[in-house]
């Protein structure tokens, strides 16, 4: 179910930022589950999300 | 002395009395010198919990030294299983050659643990017992891997479990038997944690490095993987078919900016670091529960 919801979550921002903001409660997933998805989810908005291609590119 | 000079001591001092054959000799050390340039988690772990319970600093070094050498054997064996790392100078020589170095390294292991008990049979015999357990839950998980036999979330997480999870809880609780003399239900509860997060990270990082150790470019299967390959649409069809053999590396590298920001994007990653955060508050919750100076919860931390 984390699968299924960390997907759902990627296709609608609305819907992550109401579980950011802890305003809405995900079915199908634990408690644990739910902290341990809005700790990752709120980590992730507050860094920059870097991609190093530098060796990527020169493979 | 620093830590690692005296570990280094220790394991040369092992290999120097039971390694007579010049040859054999030669290739551990290499072998062993290779291993010193990475982190060294797993003896760090032992010689911590060694510590940590009251044990002295040479029993630590030798916990250490039992932890590495044992670490270093599976690390050699697994690598020529997999044939995926040219890079290690166990992958430079005949495989019987790795293979025998890899079995007296195991050996090696043991009387590592034998010289940390100091006279202690007891306690000897206890942590020979915990490491051996660890190998004996991790061989079922490599098979697994080996196979490629697990298919689901639930199925990829116990291969983990029995794998890195087993390893970690059992230098921790060897170097800790060597102190106490006994079996630790909470060191064993959130050293079986920390491997597992630190696997998930692991293969997380996989994904995340663009270099030729990419897991994708190997065809591994990690957790992280197993959300891309499920993931509908173009970029993952073709993930699919490389994964098939129907596409070669060449293919997929002409497509390499799409497919690393879709891998970057999908919510692979996500998915893998919330599953290592469940085992983090597990962790957590052990420590909690025990009676031990906060000095050392942090230093437990600093695994996580």
């Amino acid at each position: 179910m984390i699968k299924k919801m960390v997907a759902q979550l990627k296709q609608s921002p609305e819907l992550l930022n109401l579980v950011l903001q802890n305003r809405v409660s995900l079915v199908g997933i634990s408690a644990v589950e739910q902290r341990a998805l809005v700790d990752v989810l709120k980590s992730e908005t507050l860094s920059e999300k870097k991609v190093s291609n530098n060796y990527w590119l020169s493979y | 002395m620093d830590r690692i000079t005296e570990l280094s001591g220790k394991i040369e001092e092992l290999v120097e009395s039971y390694f007579h054959e010049p040859e054999l000799r030669r290739l551990a050390k290499e072998f062993i010198a290779y291993k010193a340039t990475e982190s060294g988690v797993f003896g760090k772990l032992a010689s911590l919990h060694c510590e940590m319970f009251g044990g002295s600093a040479r029993q630590a070094e030798y916990a250490a030294a039992a932890a590495e050498t044992m670490i270093l054997a599976l690390d050699i064996y697994d690598d020529l299983q997999d044939l995926d790392n040219d890079a290690v100078p166990w992958s430079q020589v005949p495989a019987a050659l790795s293979l025998n170095v890899a079995i007296a390294l195991q050996a090696l292991s043991i009387e590592a643990v034998c010289r940390g008990a100091e006279g202690d049979d007891g306690r000897a015999m206890l942590a020979m017992r915990l490491l051996n357990h660890g190998i004996l839950k991790a061989v079922n998980g490599q098979h697994t891997d080996l196979r490629n036999e697990w298919a689901t979330e639930e199925e990829c997480l116990q291969m983990i479990a029995d794998k890195s999870g087993a390893l970690v809880a059992a230098v921790c609780l060897a170097g800790t038997a060597l102190a106490t003399g006994k079996y630790n239900e909470s060191v064993a509860a959130y050293g079986q944690a920390l491997g597992v997060a630190a696997q998930l990270r692991n293969d997380i990082a996989g994904v995340e490095r663009w270099d030729k150790r990419n897991d994708l470019l190997y065809r591994k299967r990690t957790l992280p993987l197993f959300y891309v390959l499920e993931e509908p649409g173009e970029k993952a069809d073709m993930l699919r078919a490389y994964y098939d053999g129907a596409l070669s590396r060449d293919d997929v590298l002409l497509h390499k900016q799409e497919l690393m920001e879709f891998v970057q994007e999908c919510g692979c990653i996500e998915y893998a670091q919330v599953h290592a955060r469940i085992k983090e508050y597990e962790i957590e919750k052990v420590l909690a529960q025990m009676e031990l100076e906060e000095h050392w919860k942090e230093q437990i931390r600093q695994y996580m």
